[in-house]
């Protein structure tokens, strides 16, 4: 099984160009597909922990990257991933840049992420998509049991290019990205967003602390796609689906 | 793929040392419980590719963290 997270994907974009995104379309075509609205505040570190958890963010309480001035580590989180419970099992885990906490987290992958994971230019944003894909396919050829992996930049281009065409430019890059994943792989799979994105003037959290050239702000609404008819409510639903399916 | 074991030796010394702490613990069932906690905790740890950032990298990314509005 494969889990694809797209930080920050949204209806909002997808459907209202799904003709220019190929890949998404016939995913979605020949699988299923819904919509996750969150119940609690929109924020990346928070969900992508309780999606491969199965904690709700009231308990593990990991809200932000910083605390206290510092860089929260993995250590900082008290949880117990899934790719440790499966990994424990014996099962061919391997994770790649999942940012629940900066530089974003890789299990048994060696990756060196652009910006610390944080790419912020044009290149940066642009070049991430090519070097997640490019690390993705190798660990696709291991077969792996359960293989994770998120692009991020389409998070910072949603806040900062929110309602120019430039963004769609981005989801049909991330579109063509999936097609290569899915021209080298054909076994079950989830997409994911850890939320969705609105304009910012119709935003009902605010999850920065400062606006400065910022056009799109975090949204509940998070996307996913899949191979499976599944019942995704909530981010954590995800942990359990992947525990069911390996019987652990 | 699924769970399948091997057998492997380990001296008898280790073995009874390793005996003592489960009859002593209320964690443990098994002296095979004890290992393949310890040894699986063991390999988790070097998986991790988690690295020790150094307090200028530390700063970088607070530096793009206050560019994206994050701080």
């Amino acid at each position: 099984m494969i889990i694809i997270g797209l930080d920050g994907a949204t209806w909002k974009i997808i459907m209202k160009n799904i003709e220019d995104l190929k890949t998404i379309k016939s995913l979605m075509d020949r699988g299923y597909h819904g919509t996750i609205y969150l119940k609690y505040k929109p924020l990346s570190p928070a969900i992508w922990t309780s999606m491969f958890s199965g904690i709700s963010p009231r308990i593990h309480n990991h809200w932000d990257f910083i605390k206290n001035n510092s860089l929260v580590k993995r250590d900082d989180i008290p949880v117990k991933f899934i790719w440790e419970i499966l990994y424990e099992k014996g099962y061919d885990v391997y994770v790649l840049n999942v940012p629940f906490i900066i530089p974003p987290y890789n299990f048994r992958v060696e990756f060196k992420p652009i910006g610390y994971g944080l790419p912020i230019t044009e290149k940066e944003c642009l070049d991430e998509i090519n070097l997640i894909t490019n690390k993705a396919l190798e660990i696709i050829e291991k077969k792996p049991d359960l293989f994770i992996f998120v692009y991020t930049a389409l998070d910072r281009y949603s806040h900062l290019h929110w309602g120019e065409k430039k963004l769609l430019d981005f989801y049909i890059l991330i579109d063509k990205a999936l097609s290569k994943i899915f021209n080298n792989y054909d076994g079950d799979y989830i997409i994911v967003s850890d939320h969705g994105f609105t304009d910012l003037n119709k935003a009902r959290y605010k999850t920065l602390k400062r606006y400065d050239n910022i056009k799109g702000e975090h949204d509940i609404d998070a996307i996913y796609i899949s191979n499976m008819n599944l019942n995704i409510q909530q981010p954590e639903d995800i942990f359990y689906i992947i525990k069911r399916y390996f019987h652990v | 793929m699924s769970e399948e074991y091997v057998s492997i030796k380990i001296p008898k010394k280790i073995y009874e040392e390793i005996k003592k702490r489960v009859e002593l613990s209320n964690e443990f069932n098994s002296v095979e419980e004890y290992i393949n906690f310890v040894l699986s905790e063991l390999l988790k740890e070097e998986e991790e590719e988690e690295y020790e950032l150094s307090e200028e990298e530390e700063e970088k990314i607070k530096e793009r963290l206050r560019g994206l509005g994050y701080l």
